[in-house]
Parts: C-alpha cells; sequence; structure tokens
C-alpha cells in the first residue's frame, strides 16, 4: 500500500468506498500527510493549540469533501487549496487586528521620501507600476516577503516560519531592503515620468 | 498612505488567479492556452506568483528537527480526537464529524432545546393550525433543519470563488441557486460537497455594489429536500 501514490489510493478508495480494505486505503492516504498539514499550520500560527485547531479543520475538510477531488491535481494541491482558503479566512478575519509594535516601528524609521514618491503613483495605473517596479529591483524573496505581508496580510513572524527564512531578522529585513530599493526605483521612476 | 497604497496594489486583483486556478498551473493540468497565460500573468504578477510559492511551501514542507517533537505531539492529540472511523461512507463520515466539532454541536444542543420549547409550546396549545387563503402549488416541503452558511455574506472585498455552507446530517446532496434581488435565477447546481466553485460567468456578474443572493437546500438519498439556508445576501464592496 505505500508504494501506492495519493491518487491511486483514492482511486482504490472509490471502488468501494465501504470496504475494509479501503478504510485502510484512506488511513494511509491521511496518515501520510497529517504531519505535513500540522507543520505547516504550525508555521503560520507559531502556537501549538492554534495549529492543532487549524490543522484538524483542514484535514476533517479533505476527509470530508474527499468526493469532489478530481485527479486531475495532484491531492498535495487540492490539499493546499484546502489549507490555504481555511487560512486566508483567518486571515480575513483578523484584518481589524492592532499592527505589531515592530512594524510601527519600523515604519517610522524610514524616511518619508517613500511615502511622498509612492503616493504619487495613486493617480496613475498604481498596481501595474509597482508590480513592475518589484519585478526589476525586488530580489524574488524581497517580492515575497512584500506581497505576502501587505497582500496577504501575513504576520511578519509567519512569513519567516513559511518561507523558512534563517537569517537573524527574518522577514524584517527583507522588507527594509525592499522599501529601500523600491523608494529608490519610484524616485527614478518620478524622474523619468 | 504608505501601507494602504502596498495594500491596494499588492491584493489579488480581478484579473489574479484564483487559488485553485494556480494549483491547476502548479500540477500543470490547465489546457495548453490556459497554461500559457497562466505562465505569462505569474510572470509579472508578483501577488500570484507569492501565491504560487505559498504553494510550494506547503508540497515541500518537511518536518524540521526543531518541529518535530511539537509536530508529533500535535498530530497525536488530532489522532485522539479523531474518534470517526476512517473509511465509513462519505454519509456517515459527515455525521460523525458534524458531531465532532464542538461548536456545532453546542449550536445543536440549542437547536433541540429551542425544538422541545417550540413542541412544549405547541402541545400545550392545542389549537388548530391556520391556513392561508390559498396555497402556492409548488414545491411545498416540511424542513426540520437549517443550512447555515459560511459564505459570501455580506460584504466582500473580492470577488468569491466559491459557495460554502456546513454538512447537514443526512444530505447526500446540494442544491444550490444565485439570483439576483429580484429572485430572477442567475445560476443553479447541484453537488455532494459543502461548497460549490462560481463559475467565471457569474462572477463576471459581481459588481461593485451589486446585491446577489443565494440560497441552499439539503437533498436526502430520495431527493428530498430536507434543510434550506435562509435567502442570503452579498455583494462586493464599492
Amino acid at each position: 500500500m505505500r508504494e501506492l501514490s495519493d491518487e491511486d489510493l483514492i482511486a482504490r478508495y472509490r471502488l468501494a468506498p465501504a470496504a475494509e480494505q479501503s478504510r485502510q486505503l484512506l488511513e494511509e492516504l491521511f496518515r501520510r500527510h497529517q504531519a505535513r498539514v500540522v507543520a505547516w499550520c504550525y508555521r503560520l500560527t507559531g502556537d501549538r493549540s492554534q495549529a492543532v485547531d487549524l490543522a484538524q479543520d483542514v484535514l476533517a475538510k479533505a476527509y470530508t469533501s474527499l468526493d469532489s477531488f478530481r485527479s486531475e491535481s495532484k491531492f498535495t494541491t487540492w490539499l493546499y487549496v484546502i489549507a490555504r482558503n481555511r487560512w486566508r479566512d483567518e486571515l480575513r478575519a483578523r484584518q481589524v487586528r492592532p499592527r505589531e509594535a515592530e512594524e510601527e516601528l519600523m515604519e517610522s524609521a524610514e524616511p518619508s521620501a517613500l511615502n511622498d514618491a509612492l503616493a504619487a503613483l495613486q493617480a496613475r495605473d498604481a498596481r501595474a507600476i509597482v508590480h513592475r517596479l518589484m519585478n526589476d529591483v525586488l530580489d524574488e524573496t524581497e517580492k515575497r516577503v512584500m506581497t505576502l505581508h501587505y497582500g496577504h496580510d501575513m504576520r511578519l513572524d509567519e512569513i519567516t516560519a513559511v518561507l523558512g527564512l534563517t537569517n537573524t531578522s527574518g522577514a524584517k529585513a527583507y522588507i527594509v531592503s525592499a522599501k529601500r530599493k523600491l523608494n529608490a526605483a519610484v524616485k527614478r521612476w518620478n524622474g523619468n515620468s | 498612505m504608505e501601507r494602504e497604497l502596498l495594500n491596494r496594489t499588492l491584493r489579488p486583483g480581478s484579473d489574479c488567479l484564483s487559488i485553485d486556478q494556480i494549483g491547476r498551473f502548479a500540477d500543470g493540468a490547465l489546457t495548453g492556452t490556459e497554461q500559457a497565460t497562466a505562465a505569462a500573468h505569474i510572470d509579472s504578477c508578483v501577488t500570484c506568483a507569492s501565491e504560487l510559492a505559498l504553494l510550494h511551501s506547503f508540497a515541500d514542507t518537511a518536518v524540521r528537527p526543531e518541529e518535530r517533537a511539537i509536530v508529533d505531539s500535535a498530530v497525536t492529540e488530532i489522532r485522539r480526537r479523531e474518534k470517526v472511523t476512517v473509511g465509513a461512507t462519505q454519509r456517515d463520515r459527515s455525521i460523525v464529524r458534524f458531531w465532532e466539532f464542538g461548536r456545532l454541536r453546542n449550536a445543536m444542543s440549542m437547536a433541540v432545546v429551542l425544538l422541545i420549547a417550540a413542541a412544549s409550546y405547541y402541545l400545550l396549545n392545542p389549537s388548530s393550525p391556520r391556513l392561508p387563503a390559498s396555497v402556492d402549488s409548488g414545491g411545498e416541503v416540511t424542513r426540520s433543519l437549517a443550512v447555515a452558511v459560511r459564505g459570501p455574506v455580506g460584504d466582500q472585498v473580492a470577488v468569491p470563488e466559491r459557495l460554502e455552507w456546513q454538512p447537514v446530517t443526512g444530505a447526500v446532496r446540494y442544491s444550490v441557486r444565485v439570483m439576483e434581488v429580484d429572485r430572477r435565477e442567475l445560476w443553479s447546481a447541484s453537488v455532494t460537497g459543502t461548497e460549490v466553485q462560481i463559475p467565471d460567468a457569474v462572477r463576471a456578474q459581481i459588481v461593485p455594489a451589486k446585491t446577489l443572493l443565494w440560497q441552499v437546500t439539503a437533498l436526502d438519498q430520495t431527493g428530498r429536500p430536507i434543510a434550506e439556508s435562509g435567502v442570503e445576501r452579498f455583494r462586493l464592496a464599492g
């Protein structure tokens, strides 16, 4: 059984869902992925208790929705989509959270030129320009950190854990360097436009 | 100001791929044209590229040595909570799961109390029910349960991708309808799970400040309605 792929396990399970053999097939399928889901949830929440609740929700959802799985994609991708949607709901629910004190300090310590320069973009197609500038001047990690933080409302410690950043100050350092580069790029863009 | 601008420009836009689409892109499960279009978009869109990176972070997740003890104990706790017998039929799984979740169990306990109170009232007041002057001949059923919806409900920050609701004990299929505010049906579907993707053609009609309605009905094995949600409203915030 262990040599079967996830998708093969599900296909065999569907042949006879009520059979004892099928129970073992599903046990094997979920056993394979429990630790992965728990670890991912733990990195997102940074808290064991929350991670257990979140992971249980994800696994239960996958378990009860298994009939909707289509073999056109991988089981792990399908599982991820469930986990990501569940986590996105959490993020939306906490959008009113107070901002982290560390972020406040980080932003207040930055030069105001960045604010002024970015503010000038608002009348234009700001979205397209910001994306282009980020692609032009930021490295991949800086882009990911900026987008996950500002676009997906993830906390810096969550980003540090999920992306496995091993530098001393984690995501914070990437935000600082990304903003510095963006600041310069926006100034150049202002000068050319 | 700066944070607002970054939030606005880095959140998923109307042209961005859904999480499901990004998953299928990662698996190469889109059609040739869709795959190429998605690749071009992700190449220029830092938001979708980050979503793809998140997916890869999940796929690549291996338990780190410093996490091992916590993850192992968490997995043990989840297994202890799982009293359900894996491999039962889908219906059986839904029923057991339903009772496994504390908050749903509490909600059902409250519902039972209300039901008993209502039954007591009618037993103590045995008057004949008032009948309406005229009766609509179409599809009247007795439903003892309500389907609790997960969403979308109310103002949405982005065009919803799916309609979701809580499972209903005994339901094997759910019938879903999306309607204009005048109850004209825009789209309907019948599914076995507790969510359904909203087709792109319907999503295209979800524009800022326009209210849409939706309702889900739970059906048993014979196709008989056994529970129904309220008519839920949502709109894309303007």
